[in-house]
């Protein structure tokens, strides 16, 4: 049987150092152990580059290589013989061996001696079992994730709207894949911010967080349009602290109570993040994660890719037979049912943040939105919108994504079922919503928040 | 024996008792040859014997899972050798230019024996399952298993860290 890269993928998980052995010009050997072999395609390995050592000296004089690489689960072992192409110190398959790296350190206590200089191309020449020193344990076959990426794709084609069709893409993450803490966070192009629209499994949604591309696995997945996949979770991924620690170094002045705390899990084991892409465009990144170290596996990524291909796809459907929508009938203002007390709701404009009493709410694009509603409500009456006339308000300053709009909505929505008695938005048929408002409202411009 | 392939090392070292302790530990062993058209390989060894005057070392093969090295070695290829314990991640490569294949000596499958379940006892207290460290620390059929015996010239610590590449000062 001719062994293929690909069927040896589960032995480049990290679980178990390779070997690699290379020769000088004089013939003199070495050895040496890698932190990381990654499967680059059927002919191609990158190897992590991380000191410049005798290895490093050889394979630039004699590019030939050879590795061991061993099984995790039947402890089969392999060489691969190999000859160096060439080092990459930039773009998405260098980041992600970077951020593997980063959690292979961690797990191993040398999160300040690992990092990663370079990833270094070889090209495989030939494959090689080892003979085995003792017959490999009959394993229990692993379930095909085909007839789950079957089922979960079946369901989203059922999605007739965006927010069902986020919803639908978790519940399947959970009922199908049984990946139970995950989230989908949408791309905002004019800020280059992610923002949650959906989570699972945590204590709380963290609808309306944000992420900053580069920042943690989600960032840096988003920035290189790449998934990434850890499965020993390194502290300087775990997007929560960087997303955190970001944010104080540029706004230490501000306030850290106008961010939503994104969720997450206070001891992941393992992280994956998909971005989620249409073309050259990228729509958002779906995440997942487990307490449980080595979860994901290359399977799993491939399935996972292959659902966030389809999301990406039926989005941009969505977006194309939102425009199709017809205009809503001019609607009558209706004096405002609401009474008692007046709730002070203040904008302010330079962040277009919203506060309701002294709460924030939401800021940005979604901040904006609500402001105009709210105005809309006062000043003329009105309850009832479409979703046509907010795309073409200018003074929104939407980006010119139409899904942009829905997925603002969505965060919207949400963030006011969750934290604000006073306000909610409803759907009210396709292309259109209506504004509840439970107590009178004095609107307010703030300079600063 | 022409090969193309004789290297030039500094004599023999005399290896330090902290470093032989440190061999004979659970400790993973790989060596690696080089064939005299430089192209390199690398095997799994199983345990390894130290002579009384530390000058001279064994590790011990199997002639089928390390056909590519024995091969080299035996067309008069150098030696290298990498000991590393998994738990300490403390590395050390010994050198040589040359190296005999010897048929096993009575009492070297003892010493095979004891290295595989001491490491194996060392993998599994790192998490990785018993079939699996039982796996890779067994090396099969004793017919199959020879020793490999050498002079190491040159030492060098290869714990990951700032130390990683240096040459070992050897006491005497």
């Amino acid at each position: 049987m001719n062994l293929t890269l690909s069927a040896l993928r589960r032995c480049f998980e990290g679980a178990v150092p390779a070997i690699i052995g290379t020769c000088d010009s004089d013939g003199m050997p070495n050895v040496a152990y890698l932190s990381q072999v990654h499967y680059v395609d059927d002919q191609h390995v990158a190897l992590s580059f991380q000191f410049f050592n005798t290895t490093r000296r050889n394979i630039l004089v004699n590019p030939a290589a050879t590795i061991l690489i061993a099984d995790p689960l039947t402890a089969e072992q392999y060489h691969l013989h190999l000859h160096y192409l060439h080092t990459i110190s930039e773009g998405p398959l260098f980041e992600s061996m970077k951020a593997r790296l980063a959690g292979i350190a961690s797990h191993s206590g040398m999160s300040n001696v690992f990092r990663l200089k370079g990833s270094d191309i070889y090209r495989v020449h030939r494959i090689e079992a080892v003979p085995i020193g003792m017959p490999p344990p009959a394993l229990p076959p692993e379930p095909s994730l085909l007839p789950v990426l079957r089922r979960s794709v079946q369901q989203l084609a059922a999605c007739d709207d965006l927010e069902s069709l986020l919803s639908t893409t978790l519940t399947c993450l959970a009922n199908e894949f049984e990946m139970h803490h995950a989230m989908l966070l949408m791309f905002d192009t004019s800020r280059d911010k992610l923002y949650t629209v959906a989570s699972c499994g945590y204590p709380f949604s963290g609808v309306g967080s944000e992420v900053g591309l580069g920042e943690g696995i989600i960032g840096v997945a988003a920035r290189e349009r790449v998934p990434i996949r850890i499965g020993h979770c390194a502290t300087e991924y775990l997007y929560g602290c960087a997303v955190r620690e970001s944010y104080l170094q540029a706004n230490a002045a501000m306030d850290i109570e106008v961010t939503i705390p994104l969720p997450g899990l206070a001891r992941s084991g393992s992280q994956i993040a998909v971005p989620v892409s249409h073309g050259e465009r990228l729509i958002g990144v779906l995440y997942a994660e487990s307490p449980q170290e080595m979860r994901f596996s290359w399977d799993d990524e491939d399935a996972l890719v292959a659902l966030t291909d389809y999301v990406a796809l039926a989005i941009a459907a969505l977006e194309h037979s939102v425009d199709s929508v017809p205009e809503a009938a001019p609607e009558k203002p209706t004096e405002s049912a609401a009474g008692g007390k007046p709730v002070e709701v203040r904008f302010y404009p330079a962040d277009q943040s919203v506060f309701v009493g002294n709460e924030y709410l939401i800021k940005g694009v979604a901040g904006a939105i609500l402001w105009k509603l709210l105005r809309d409500h006062v000043d003329h009456g009105r309850s009832d919108f479409t979703n046509r006339e907010l795309r073409l308000d200018a003074s929104l300053r939407l980006p010119d994504v139409v899904n942009n709009l829905e997925a603002r909505l969505i965060l919207l929505q949400r963030r006011l079922a969750e934290r604000c008695a006073v306000l909610a938005i409803e759907k009210a048929g396709r292309g259109r919503f209506r504004l509840q408002v439970r107590r009178k409202l004095h609107l307010l411009l703030g300079d600063c928040p | 024996m022409a090969t193309g392939m004789e290297l030039s090392l500094p004599d023999t070292l005399h290896l330090s008792p902290d470093l032989v302790d440190f061999m004979l530990g659970p400790v993973s062993i790989k060596i690696g040859s080089c064939s005299a058209a430089r192209l390199p390989s690398v095997a799994q060894a199983f345990g390894c014997q130290i002579a009384a005057d530390r000058r001279k070392v064994c590790v011990f093969v199997s002639e089928s899972r390390c056909a590519a090295v024995l091969r080299d070695l035996r067309a008069g290829g150098g030696l290298a050798v990498v000991f590393s314990r998994p738990q300490t991640h403390r590395t050390v490569q010994l050198k040589a230019s040359s190296a005999r294949i010897e048929p096993l000596l009575p009492g070297d499958q003892a010493l095979i024996d004891t290295h595989g379940q001491r490491t194996t006892r060392e993998l599994t207290s790192l998490g990785y399952p018993l079939h699996f460290a039982q796996g890779v620390m067994t090396i099969g059929s004793c017919q199959d298993a020879v020793r490999v015996c050498f002079e190491p010239a040159l030492a060098f610590d290869q714990t990951p860290g700032a130390g990683a590449g240096m040459q070992l000062e050897i006491k005497q």
